[in-house]
């Protein structure tokens, strides 16, 4: 007897998992704790629990899918598989989470300890999960796939803005802790965060996997080429600015109004290419993508208001829109192709091959669910439309409308409950199959 | 009496279901039977596992499409 064929090399579920099942754990913390801080919460991005909401978010939510899925996704798209036993892939796990809990309850309760701790934990966690990846590059970068080789540049990139954007945090964070004055770092710690290591990130991935599960048209070969690369430029200067004197105030500008625009342009292209799609039913994850998309390509106008005299402060509502819209949307609709996937995978290579009764084998085969089984598309619509939702009644709730504050953290719960039972639901799915699969097995033998 | 060929056609399909469709056709191949399959991007990941299972693969671009034929080696 043997394995029914093995899909591939990538890390197995107990590996990458509980990265992904951070997403609604955060999701739920996070939705509690901007409940319990009632609306004052949107007043001010230095909240203490502003703090920790963005945080839970950045590094519980999008961090660990994010860690979860390059993982992931490099091993099948690309063929490079990162080398973690399951004992430090669990360690790395508990670091990232314990660090995260640790910095929210730091910033809630302004606790200098935890800060430090905090800066240990995460330290830590990231520092050997960028030795793990850089090692995995450089090692197997001769046997990578042919079509992925266009995605690995501004993968290194978003690595490197990675480690830049752990360098500034810990900075400051220990500086903090130790009461003595933070280095001026954090315009470059949220630009290199966020549009560095994320937004390149996204940038890489969807290259591959937009025309991949959405069947879209490819990219255009320009901008897969040259569009990391110029953000990298635009990122770097910015950064090289922050530090310089009020008369170079307008080149930092203009740069900024560069990173937003090359962004757009992305957002741009990519609904271009979802709405020309082969297939004409939108599924959960396009919807996703649209929410993320048009909550981006809305950054632009919202910033160029908030440049007039007689607009509202909409630095708060543009987070909202970058970190919950745009990368929240694309991190939970994510999880809707990843983890039917790796259930479907676990379940195919549990799968004994009896070479003297093939039919045998495509009989247990055919007992395991088809990846768009494992979870209903009713609910996960349902998400999806909670989820939109939320965002918008975050954003006007940042722009200060107040009715909206009131339902923007009651909204988002919702949605993060449904996702939780979604992924649930899959879960349940999987394990009733594994049953199957052994009741069966031991019944033919 | 069974057909030598298979034809499956995954043109279309958003991932992973062509690569389910494929593992499920290859799991029913007998030994003088060959898989066609027509998909929309040459498809990379599924040549590790071809080969690691040591399936024959020869992939030709069709110019719209691409054309995989898989036999048993």
């Amino acid at each position: 007897m043997q394995r029914a064929l093995s899909i591939d090399q990538s890390p197995p579920l107990a590996l990458t998992l509980p990265f992904f099942l951070n997403v609604p754990l955060f999701g739920l913390l996070s939705c509690a704790l901007a409940i319990w801080a009632g609306p004052d919460l949107f007043d001010s991005r230095w909240h203490p629990a502003t703090l920790a909401l963005t945080h839970a978010w950045t590094l519980g939510i999008l961090g660990s899918a994010m860690l979860g899925a390059l993982m992931h996704i490099l091993a099948v798209a690309g063929n490079i598989r990162a080398t973690l036993s399951r004992l430090s892939g669990g360690t790395l796990w508990a670091l990232l989470t314990g660090g995260t809990l640790l910095l929210m309850i730091g910033f809630m309760a302004w606790l200098p300890w935890a800060w430090l701790l905090a800066a240990l934990l995460l330290g830590t966690a990231l520092t050997g999960y960028l030795a793990c990846m850089a090692n995995a590059l450089w090692a197997q970068r001769r046997r990578v796939f042919a079509g992925a080789r266009e995605i690995l540049a501004p993968i290194r990139l978003a690595l490197l803005f990675l480690t830049l954007t752990l360098l500034s945090g810990i900075s400051m964070l220990t500086a903090l802790g130790l009461g003595k004055p933070a280095p001026n770092l954090l315009d470059s710690h949220m630009l290199f965060g966020l549009a560095g290591w994320t937004g390149l990130l996204v940038i890489a991935m969807s290259f591959q996997l937009l025309p991949i599960f959405q069947v879209t048209e490819l990219y255009p070969r320009s901008l897969v080429r040259w569009l990391p690369w110029t953000l990298t430029g635009l990122l770097v200067a910015s950064a090289a600015l922050q530090s310089l004197p009020g008369p170079w105030l307008p080149l930092r500008e203009l740069l900024l109004y560069l990173i937003i625009l090359a962004f757009a342009l992305w957002a741009i292209v990519s609904w271009a290419r979802l709405w020309r799609r082969k297939r004409p039913n939108a599924d959960t994850v396009t919807l996703f993508w649209y929410s993320a998309l048009a909550s981006l390509i809305v950054c632009v106008p919202l910033l160029l208001w908030s440049r007039s005299p007689a607009s509202h402060d909409t630095s708060l509502g543009i987070g909202i829109l970058i970190i919950v819209g745009t990368l929240g949307s694309l991190v939970t609709g994510m999880l809707y192709t990843i983890v039917p996937f790796l259930l479907w995978r676990e379940a195919q290579q549990a799968v004994p091959v009896d070479l003297a009764h093939p039919e045998r084998t495509r009989g247990l085969l055919r007992l395991i669910p088809k990846t768009g089984h494992y979870i209903p598309a009713a609910t996960a619509r349902l998400h999806w439309a909670l989820h939109s939702a939320a965002i918008m009644a975050c954003a006007l709730a940042a722009l200060g409308i107040e009715t909206a504050a009131w339902i923007a953290a009651p909204l988002l719960l919702t949605a993060f409950m449904v996702l939780t039972w979604n992924l649930w639901t899959a879960w349940q799915r999987y394990r009733l199959c594994r049953q199957a699969l052994i009741e069966h097995t031991h019944s033919a033998g | 009496m069974t057909h030598p060929e298979v034809i499956l056609d995954v043109r279309g399909l958003p991932a992973p279901e062509p690569l389910e469709h494929c593992l499920e056709a290859l799991a029913g191949l007998e030994r003088e039977q060959s898989l066609t399959m027509l998909i929309d991007r040459e498809p990379f990941p599924l040549y590790a596992i071809l080969d690691r299972h040591g399936f024959r693969h020869r992939c030709t671009d069709c110019g719209t499409h691409f054309q995989l034929v898989i036999n048993k080696a």
